[in-house]
């Protein structure tokens, strides 16, 4: 356990000491990558889809994910 | 600061775009016969228009000229209020929340609360939404007066007051309907107009390359390219922004503000609801770039000038005085309608939202039960009315307590954003939390958001606690409080929670 609260205390500080690094991006690029698998895995009938697929265009899911990987585009430039 | 004289191209597109807003606004209105046609646009909005108008509901004057004077002082960090703080949970109120607003069959967010967990939650939520929209409304009055002071001379008191008559004829007139359609329109000159002050501004400095090379040989902008600020930074650290506006300020935002939620419970059917959340996250993608760039462009520009920000520094200053150096003749007069734009459609939305409540959650649930669709029609259209009175009466004082309007706006929100994230979330995500537990959590959570906004005070914290990480532990404090009392106290049965609760779906002819 002390290990564990060490470690993370260890990665704290070295966010802390040299920006945002890694661990910041790391973390904002995670929270839309979950955000991807979440959407891709919501299931049709919680969306009211029928059995037929919409046409690509159509299909706010996809746009959805669409808007999340430009989100990951950003956070990997900027971050 | 100098002021411009507007050319006669410049006011007859200002002038133009005022009376077609106004024309279309009370022209939408005509067909106005009760309340569900005032409050929810008779439900038959186009998902199109209605996720236009959520992105001008959000991003208005309070952010052209708050986010360009935050800009100049935090840099790019400023773009994560969008980002973060609004894309992801949009995307997550599109396909998680949304439905459940839309199955209960409700006209405000605060109805949802009251049928989850009870009357006392739902009355909090109501009253406190309506103080809220009420100082926001005022924030909005204090960014047009600026915006019109610096660049025409304006008074303070004539800039807000027509700005409110505008306003209150195109919302009072027209409800829901013609504040989104306007709002639609409004899009797209805010859209061309910060894109012109962008635009203009990088190629004024050199563009990109030079603006990153000029702010890089600053000693204060060390942060001011990067959107992840290191963890010491002193009010937007990476794990203050991800936690306290990522997973906070920006769900209860997005998915607790009636502003946002009223106009996609508007629209035809739940897919276009939907589509309409999907729609703004798409246009959000390039906002925050268009907003916060003048403000870097503004260090490089006017840094001589307006010197490194300290305690005093005055943030609102920075867009007119780019907008008076940038613009030619026919260009201001597109800035100037965009201005109007983001001034209207922020203000309609909150004037429009603000009624909805008050006739929906006080008036018909405390006043007059039995009022009929027609009266509540008449009382929102006065409701209108009384609320852009009482903005206008708040914006001077606000205008004297506040360095910067966007931080003024954050901190009203992280007072009881959390609190309220904590209910609506455990509310649909678990049967288990009870009435008693939403009531704890929404006082435990709200305490909590007082004492650490007065930390300096009550705590002798120097410089006091960062307002995204009070609406981080508001949220905790809100969450353990529900779910500790809810573990001693009964809920709801199943059949009253069917259609409210993510694992109860609702019964055949339950719900709407």
């Amino acid at each position: 356990m002390s290990f564990l609260s060490e470690s993370l205390g260890a990665l704290w500080l070295l966010a802390a000491a040299s920006g945002a690094g890694w661990m910041g991006k790391a973390a904002f690029i995670g929270v839309f990558v979950a955000l991807i698998v979440l959407l891709a895995s919501l299931p049709a009938r919680m969306l009211g889809e029928t059995q037929r697929r919409p046409a690509p265009w159509r299909n706010v899911r996809a746009w959805a994910i669409l808007v999340a990987v430009a989100q990951i585009l950003i956070y990997t430039l900027w971050g | 600061m100098s002021t411009i004289r507007l050319s006669a191209v410049d006011i007859a597109l200002v002038v133009g775009y005022l009376a077609g807003i106004t024309i279309l606004g009370v022209w939408l209105g005509r067909g106005i016969r009760g309340g569900r046609d005032f409050f929810l646009a008779g439900k038959s909005l186009p998902w199109w228009a209605a996720g236009m108008s959520l992105v001008v509901s959000d991003i208005g004057a309070k952010d052209m000229i708050g986010l360009a004077g935050d800009g100049y002082r935090y840099g790019i960090v400023m773009m994560n209020f969008d980002f973060i703080g609004c894309i992801f949970p949009v995307l997550i109120a599109a396909f998680l929340f949304m439905p459940y607003f839309w199955l209960a069959g409700v006209y405000t967010v605060p109805e949802y609360l009251g049928q989850r967990y009870n009357l006392g939650v739902r009355t909090f939520f109501a009253v406190i939404w309506v103080l809220f929209m009420m100082a926001t409304l005022g924030t909005i009055f204090v960014s047009a007066a600026a915006m019109f002071e610096g660049l025409l001379g304006w008074s303070f008191w004539f800039s807000v007051m027509l700005t409110a008559v505008v306003v209150g004829l195109c919302t009072a007139l027209g409800g829901l309907r013609a504040v989104v359609f306007t709002e639609s329109i409004s899009c797209i000159v805010l859209t061309a107009g910060a894109a012109l002050i962008c635009g203009l501004g990088l190629a004024k400095v050199g563009g990109w390359a030079h603006l990153q090379e000029t702010i890089g040989q600053m000693t204060w902008t060390q942060h001011h390219l990067t959107l992840l600020p290191p963890a010491d930074h002193p009010v937007y650290p990476w794990p203050a922004v991800l936690l306290g506006l990522g997973f906070v300020l920006g769900p209860a935002y997005w998915i607790g503000n009636q502003a946002i939620v009223q106009r996609t419970l508007g629209t035809r059917t739940q897919n276009e609801a939907r589509a309409s959340y999907v729609f703004c996250a798409a246009i959000k993608l390039v906002f925050p770039i268009l907003l916060v760039v003048p403000g870097l462009v503004g260090v490089a520009l006017l840094g001589p000038e307006l010197g490194q920000p300290g305690e005093d520094w005055d943030g609102n200053r920075v867009l007119p005085m780019l907008v008076v150096r940038l613009l030619p003749p026919g260009v201001l007069g597109v800035v100037m309608g965009a201005f109007f734009a983001g001034v209207i459609s922020n203000l309609d939305s909150y004037v429009s939202s603000a009624s909805t409540m008050v006739v929906t959650d006080l008036y018909r649930t405390f006043i007059r039960r039995q009022a009929t669709d027609r009266e509540c029609l008449l009382v929102g259209r006065w409701l209108v009315v009384a609320f852009l009175v009482g903005g206008v009466a708040i914006s001077y004082p606000i205008k004297k307590g506040f360095g910067s309007v966007f931080e003024a706006f954050q901190t009203f929100l992280s007072f009881f954003q959390g609190p309220l994230l904590a209910l609506l979330l455990l509310g649909m995500l678990t049967r288990r939390a009870t009435p008693w537990g939403g009531v704890a959590g929404m006082i435990i959570g709200v305490s909590t958001s007082a004492v650490l906004n007065s930390a300096e005070f009550l705590l002798g914290v120097p410089g006091g606690i960062p307002f995204l990480w009070t609406a981080w532990w508001s949220f905790v404090a809100a969450l353990a409080g529900v779910v500790v009392v809810s573990t001693f106290t009964a809920g709801h049965d199943e059949a009253r929670l069917r259609g409210l609760v993510c694992w109860l779906p609702s019964g055949e002819g339950n719900k709407p």
